[in-house]
């Protein structure tokens, strides 16, 4: 049997002597904090995910740190897999986005990404390998998203491990070429923060006091065009951020040789 | 201007590097530019389901935290996931 007990947490947090609330979290806490509002209670909120995924603001806070973690872990591998003549398959997180697969790949000089939002085949991704070893390229960086949407011809495959290990079985079975997998994990949640994110972050939370003080709830704070502003929590939940298929970022990644194995 | 004398301040969700800056940005605004007092909700909210697990926070609980994402030395108000929704949870 559960129970409703808001209630008893409304009046848990008026007995606390709280008169407003400073809620921070991604889609799933902003949902609750609505609930809460429309409940009575005041509170503003400040948006929390290292995947940046969320429609509402530009950048979060964490992101920066996430992606510069996974280009470290890109810069370590590529020793060994160019000592080694591997394929090296890095899985790095993002949810159902592929933000920190793209640009750590870009940045760490990946050759072959995997995100969500392109659709792939690991025959591709197999000729990739083959096409730079042509060239006397003996190794291959494949990054991989956590949400990528497995291809058809892995769609019997049961989500039991990661998909990183997944991806680098099909590619060991289909390309008979030496492959090790790296889940980074949650390395990419921890760690001292870059300066960028102290400061988006300090930003956030000065502005959502600010927002208290202005009696401007039910409001979470965000970057828009560069500024910190305001919108309303019921508005900016439920819309995802993905990348864009034929975005700038993608046409710049492509340009530069990257394959998204599609 | 609402009246406000004291903020409650929680956290969702997964952990993610710069949500100490935040909470230390909030509790130094509140108390240094609005005079406010702060109080630290631990466990998202879980933390308002048992309130005796709250306490207020000081300029000193924040001074330096920033830095790292290891919580704070005393109960850590950092992210620790929600386990409940009080509100959702009814209709299930």
């Amino acid at each position: 049997m559960i129970k409703d007990i808001s209630g008893q947490v409304m009046y848990n947090a008026k007995n606390l002597g709280i008169d407003a609330l400073v809620t921070i979290g991604g889609d799933g806490s902003m949902r609750i904090a609505l609930d809460f509002a429309e409940k009575g209670m005041k509170l503003v909120g400040v948006p929390k995910t290292i995947d940046n995924d969320l429609c509402a603001t530009e950048v979060t806070f964490g992101f920066g740190t996430a992606v510069s973690t996974a280009t470290d872990a890109i810069d370590k591998l590529h020793t060994t897999a160019e000592s080694h003549h591997r394929v090296m398959v890095v899985e790095v997180m993002g949810r159902d986005a592929g933000w920190i697969a793209i640009e750590a790949g870009v940045a760490g000089g990946a050759h072959i990404i995997l995100i969500p939002e392109i659709p792939f085949t690991i025959q591709k991704v197999c000729d990739q390998v083959a096409m730079r070893e042509k060239y006397g390229k003996r190794f291959t960086i494949v990054v991989v998203a956590e949400g990528i949407k497995l291809p058809p011809e892995m769609k019997h495959m049961t989500r039991a491990i990661p998909v990183g290990n997944m991806i680098g079985d099909a590619i060991m079975l289909l390309s008979h070429r030496d492959v090790r997998v790296s889940v980074l994990g949650h390395i990419q949640r921890g760690g001292s923060p870059t300066p960028y994110d102290r400061v988006l972050a300090t930003r956030f939370g000065v502005a959502a006091v600010d927002l208290i003080a202005r009696g401007e709830f039910g409001k979470m704070v965000r970057l828009h065009n560069g500024c910190i502003t305001s919108a309303d929590i019921s508005e900016a939940i439920g819309k995802m951020k993905a990348v864009d298929p034929n975005g700038e970022l993608v046409r710049t990644a492509r340009a530069i040789g990257i394959s998204f194995g599609d | 201007m609402p009246d406000i004398k004291c903020i409650g301040i929680s956290t969702g969700g997964g952990d993610a590097p710069g949500l100490n800056a935040v909470i230390r940005a909030v509790v130094k605004t509140a108390i240094l530019k609005y005079g406010w007092k702060v109080i630290g909700i631990p466990d998202g909210y879980d933390g308002l389901i048992y309130p005796e697990r709250s306490r207020e926070l000081t300029l000193t609980d924040v001074s330096e935290s920033f830095r790292a994402e290891e919580p704070f030395s005393a109960p850590p108000i950092a992210a620790i996931r929600f386990t409940s929704n009080p509100a959702r949870t009814a209709t299930r």
